[in-house]
């Protein structure tokens, strides 16, 4: 059995996956080692409730396909990986009938704010176009680009007025931010909705920035044809068909062989050695990275004490995936079908506050507020001929306030389950019992339990908050992917510029080991990063 | 202009696909699978069931790989598969807390593929089965050797083509020995009939029956001999039944690797609509988007018969016969409650184990009584008869503790188990809606049978669940016709040289010297251990002159 390596790369989600195809393809021997016996972490689809109805249960659409350099570069389209762009964007259906919704057309969405108000409709024309300005100068390239100094990030982002505009906003929280935008109460909750749901507390001061970034974005998703898997599927191929790479699953580790502050290779439990003739990348949390597998004994006690201190995420999410007879009926004056996401249970800013406090008490809310997503709408090869699926996601406590455990519960489960489909029923009364044929559902607790990088439900490995962000995430000594292990590449979700299938990381791990190791680099950079580079954003242009 | 060109066209990537793809790709030829589903595998599929953080397998999960040349030509352990092989492979649990444990007889090297028995764990198997069936015990370990010659004639049967005429059957070596207790009466028995001629005892007639049933031979329908053989040879520990190590799509794995590695490529998503014919040569496949794909040598089709030549072969002008007696072919036995299963806070405990302390380290754990008169006039109707509402007085089922020897099935501290009921209602016996009831029963009835034999296994031991109905499996791969696995149900008249049918028997239809057909519906179809893509690929090996690893072995 072949042993021997270039790089052994541990976690096989997005951004394992990435920097093997990457350093594949440059002709280097790589091995990736999974725990699951399916690799492509977040990038699941699978028949979870009946047989022919396929559920992506964690990702579903994915944000950054206009700009993550992989599918370019990788040819993904090769391998039937296509995504689908659906001009409702976003739907909020309320019980009165009316609904608020965000276009890819701007004029569309204006139209549909304008009923609800005027000045809010303008007001989102505007920073519609902002967002967008910021995003494509500065946002979306600094996603691909390591982290800089705080004062240097600070210097290159005044060197432009949209950069001081970005500046602007990064000291207040969403909800301020919102507040002083938008007047109507519905338009303030869709958009409060649309600024926090990926994990960002409402009231979390210092990182305003992701706001324009998440408004942007919420009219920017994309659906992957066949699933969310067949992204990771299409990688895998690169990967195989390059000759030099090697996946497997169903691998425990036990540790990453480290001999003179150098990574030598990955240690499995079963006593199998994998030697890393050049490194290892880890793309799982810092916690099992260097706590678990590298070993205190190998690191400096200051190092311990910051990897230490990374913080969970304060709430995660609870999903319910649905095998469906029928597509949901809307009761809604506006044609609403064929939207990509749907916000459910939530009329007013206060509901959306009440349920964060919620969260915060451990309480699970009785009005359940969630945003829906009805796949096959867009794509009918992942349900049975006429039948459908559907995933609602709603924003959970991990720890419930008489303990995680709770959620083994099945009573809690199943009157959990109850309270999705009664969102679901209040604004599609089609959605019946009858209608519905299966559900699975996914709680905090199960999340915690399938990826062990998701420690309570920390589905971005780690909470985003001012001191783990940027060069702070996951410390100052790692956010460019180098660690002080000599050799040992981190590259997961707890990496800048964190996670939900960015491939940022990944991204700039493969820039930085290409670099440190001689590897010449097939791949080139997106246009749009060197004209931020030319702008000066990351530090002097030569 | 085609689309895309290989040296050989795979219609399904299934575990026949993946067999077939990895020979062609091994002989350096260039091939392309295209499945339909969005992953490969086929039967040998796994997810995140009945809960997440659980791993579940919806169709295949008793694994006897070990068993297949394909797990040591392809290497399949360097590829990241292991088989985790349980102390005891089968065990019988009684109401009366009574339980038969067969001890794994078979010691396996995985590099060479050999096996070697293990007489003191025969020994201690025929023991055991003394403590219950006495007489029974001593007519087996007197009859060893029989087994073992009829062991021997399995084997030959299953990894090789059906017999062309006049060519012998593998079979006939115990036919023809007047010494064998198999002789020719065996070829048109019922399943019950065997149990009675093997055994005395109720509880070894009430353990064959339901082996027998679950492979899928019912009671009251005649069975081939070869399937009988392999419930015989359980009792003695010479069969092994495995697991794969954190999922059977694992198995899948491996095969693609080696396939990849070897320059093959594959597509999902792929549905295949139709062999394109030019001048009697399958030319290549047009798929359901209309994308034509050039096949220069080999078109191979795994599709089951009614979708190959229904669907893929539709406007091909074949003889009528053979398009009649293909839509005659009986689907009626092979539906099953099978896969997925239920997730528990803790493990069944058996109150068997105070008999057996060993039926804690067994596979597969059967369920069920000794009442013979039942199994033989009630239990197939009775089954196959289930409706929302309306279960059988008694239900015989089995336990797969999957979780026990595999703790990558659950999260810590928690287990899972496989429930499998055989004889179920053919898919298209009930509405979608009625299956959904039914689905939502089982669980309630399973729990309520199987608290006869561990008591705790109560609802509030229940986590979550997921019961594979025939239905489900229907959907879950096209193939399943009725939602039964095992492709035409396996009675003599659809069996070995007759299956589907005498003239589709050979893996090649009539008239199309370049198509080649290998699936459930082709000998020998039992479960995924790929016997029907080796022995098809015996004979295109033979006529298209490929590698040829058996002729190595053989030396």
């Amino acid at each position: 059995m072949q042993t021997k390596y270039d790089f052994i790369i541990i976690g096989g989600g997005p951004n394992g996956l990435a920097v093997a195809a990457y350093l594949a393809k440059a002709g280097q021997k790589v091995m990736v080692l999974e725990r699951h016996f399916e690799v492509g972490g977040g990038l699941m689809t699978e028949e979870v409730t009946l047989g022919g109805f396929y559920h992506n249960t964690h990702a579903v659409y994915h944000m950054m396909v206009d700009y993550a350099p992989i599918y370019n570069d990788l040819e993904l389209e090769k391998f039937r990986c296509n995504y689908v762009y659906p001009e409702l964007q976003v739907a909020m259906p309320f019980t009165d009938g009316k609904s608020l919704c965000l276009y890819s057309d701007v004029n569309k969405s204006c139209e549909s704010i304008a009923a609800f108000s005027k000045r809010d409709s303008e007001t989102y024309r505007e920073v519609y176009h902002k967002f967008r300005n910021m995003v494509e100068d500065y946002i979306g390239p600094a996603t691909y680009v390591p982290p800089l100094p705080l004062i240097e990030t600070v210097v290159g982002i005044q060197k432009t007025a949209i950069g001081r505009e970005i500046e602007e906003y990064q000291p207040k929280s969403p909800q301020e931010i919102v507040d002083e935008l938008f007047e109507n109460e519905r338009v303030k909750t869709m958009m409060l909705y649309l600024a926090t749901h990926w994990g960002i507390d409402h009231d979390l001061t210092s990182l305003g920035m992701l706001v324009p970034l998440y408004l942007d974005r919420a009219v920017s998703s994309r659906l992957c044809l066949g699933g969310s898997h067949r992204l990771s599927n299409s990688i895998c191929r690169v990967i195989q068909e390059s000759g030099n790479g090697h996946i497997r699953g169903s691998q425990l580790i036990k540790r990453i062989v480290v001999e003179n502050g150098t990574a030598k290779g990955v240690e499995l439990e079963n006593g199998v050695v994998y030697e890393a003739d050049k490194g290892v990348i880890s793309s799982i949390d810092p916690h099992q990275t260097f706590l678990k597998y590298v070993g205190r004994e190998h690191l400096e006690d200051t190092f311990v004490s910051k990897v230490e201190k990374w913080n969970w995420e304060s709430w995660s999410i609870c999903s319910l995936h649905l095998a469906l007879t029928e597509l949901p009926a809307f009761n809604a004056e506006r044609d609403i079908s064929n939207g990509l996401m749907y916000i459910l249970g939530y009329e007013t800013p206060d509901d959306l506050i009440h349920h964060f406090n919620d969260i915060k008490a451990g309480k699970l809310s009785a009005n359940l507020g969630c945003d829906a997503v009805f796949p096959t709408m867009h794509d009918p090869s992942q349900a049975p001929a006429g039948r459908h699926t559907a995933s609602m996601y709603e924003m959970a406590p991990f720890d419930l306030k008489d303990g995680a455990e709770r959620w083994w519960d099945r009573s809690v489960r199943e009157e959990h389950e109850e309270r999705f489909t009664e969102t679901l029923q209040k604004y599609a009364p089609n959605m019946t019992k009858d209608n519905i044929l299966w559900t699975y559902l996914s709680t905090p607790l199960d999340f915690s339990n399938k990826y062990l990088n998701m420690v309570k439900g920390s589905y971005k490995q780690g909470k985003y908050e001012l001191f783990q962000m940027a060069i702070n995430r996951p410390n100052d000594e790692c956010s460019d992917t180098r660690t002080p292990i000599t050799n040992l590449y981190v590259c997961g979700a707890s990496v800048y510029p964190g996670g939900c299938v960015l491939f940022g990381p990944s991204y700039i791990a493969t820039n930085a080991i290409a670099e440190d190791h001689g590897i010449e680099k097939w791949w080139s950079e997106p246009e749009y990063i060197t004209e931020a580079r030319k702008k000066g954003y990351f530090g002097d242009y030569e | 202009m085609p689309d895309a060109s290989f040296d050989v066209v795979m219609i399904g990537g299934g575990v026949n696909g993946l067999i077939l793809g990895n020979y062609m790709a091994k002989n350096g030829m260039k091939v392309g699978i295209f499945e339909k589903n969005p992953e490969l595998g086929g039967a040998l599929c796994s997810h995140s069931t009945p809960a997440p953080g659980f791993v579940g397998n919806p169709c295949a999960d008793m694994i006897g790989w070990w068993r297949s040349p394909v797990y040591t030509d392809f290497q399949l352990h360097e590829r990241g598969l292991e088989i985790i092989f349980p102390e005891a492979i089968v065990a019988q649990v009684f109401p009366d807390d009574r339980c038969l444990v067969f001890l794994d007889a078979l010691d396996w090297n995985k590099e060479t593929g050999e096996v070697t028995p293990q007489m003191d764990i025969i020994a201690k198997n025929l023991k055991e089965i003394a403590r219950i069936a006495p007489r029974d015990a001593e007519r087996m370990e007197k009859a060893l050797e029989q087994y073992m010659l009829a062991g021997v004639a399995f084997e030959n049967s299953v990894f090789n083509p059906p017999p062309l005429p006049g060519e012998p059957d593998p079979m006939d070596m115990l036919y023809d020995d007047p010494g064998h207790f198999i002789d020719r009466r065996y070829q048109s028995m019922t399943s019950f009939e065997v149990a009675c001629d093997l055994y005395e005892s109720p509880e070894m007639r009430s353990f064959f029956l339901q082996w027998n049933a679950i492979v899928p031979a019912l009671p009251n329908y005649p069975a081939p001999p070869e399937l009988s053989i392999f419930g015989m040879l359980v009792p003695f520990g010479l069969a092994k039944i495995g697991m794969a190590k954190g999922g059977t799509h694992n198995i899948a794995h491996a095969l693609q690797r080696h396939f990849s590695e070897h320059g093959g490529e594959f597509f999902v998503g792929a549905e295949v609509d139709s062999v394109i014919l030019k001048n009697g040569r399958a030319v290549g496949i047009r798929l359901a988007d209309g994308t034509e794909i050039e096949a220069k040598e080999l078109v191979i089709d795994t599709a089951e018969i009614q979708q190959a030549l229904n669907r893929h072969l539709r406007d091909y002008q074949i003889d009528p016969e053979i398009r009649r007696k293909v839509s005659k072919l009986m689907y009626d036995t092979g539906a099953v409650l099978w896969g997925g299963g239920i997730a528990f806070h803790e493990l069944p405990q058996y109150k068997a184990t105070a008999w057996e302390p060993k039926l804690n380290e067994a596979r597969w754990i059967f369920m069920g009584d000794t009442d013979l008169d039942f199994l033989w006039r009630e239990y197939s109707y009775q089954n196959m008869h289930i409706r929302p509402g309306h279960w059988p007085e008694k239900l015989y089922m089995s336990d797969s503790p999957n979780s026990r020897f595999d703790p990558s099935y659950a999260p810590p501290g928690k287990h899972s188990s496989l429930i499998g009921i055989a004889a179920f209602p053919p898919a298209s016996w009930l509405s979608e809606t009625e299956w959904q009831q039914v689905k939502r029963e089982a669980v309630d009835q399973v729990l309520k049978e199987w608290q006869k034999y561990a008591p705790n296994m109560t609802q509030e031991n229940v986590i979550a669940h997921n019961l594979r109905t025939p239905y489900d499996h229907l959907r879950i791969n096209c193939n399943y016709i009725e939602g039964s696995p095992n492709g035409p149900d396996p009675m003599p008249s659809q069996w070995g040289r007759n299956r589907p049918i005498p003239e589709l028997a050979q893996y090649q239809v009539p008239g199309i010297e370049n198509l080649w057909m290998a699936s459930s519906s082709q000998h020998c179809s039992i479960g995924t251990q790929g016997f029907c893509a080796y022995s098809c690929y015996k004979r295109m090996a033979h006529k298209h002159d490929l590698w040829k690893p058996w002729e190595e072995r053989d030396k």
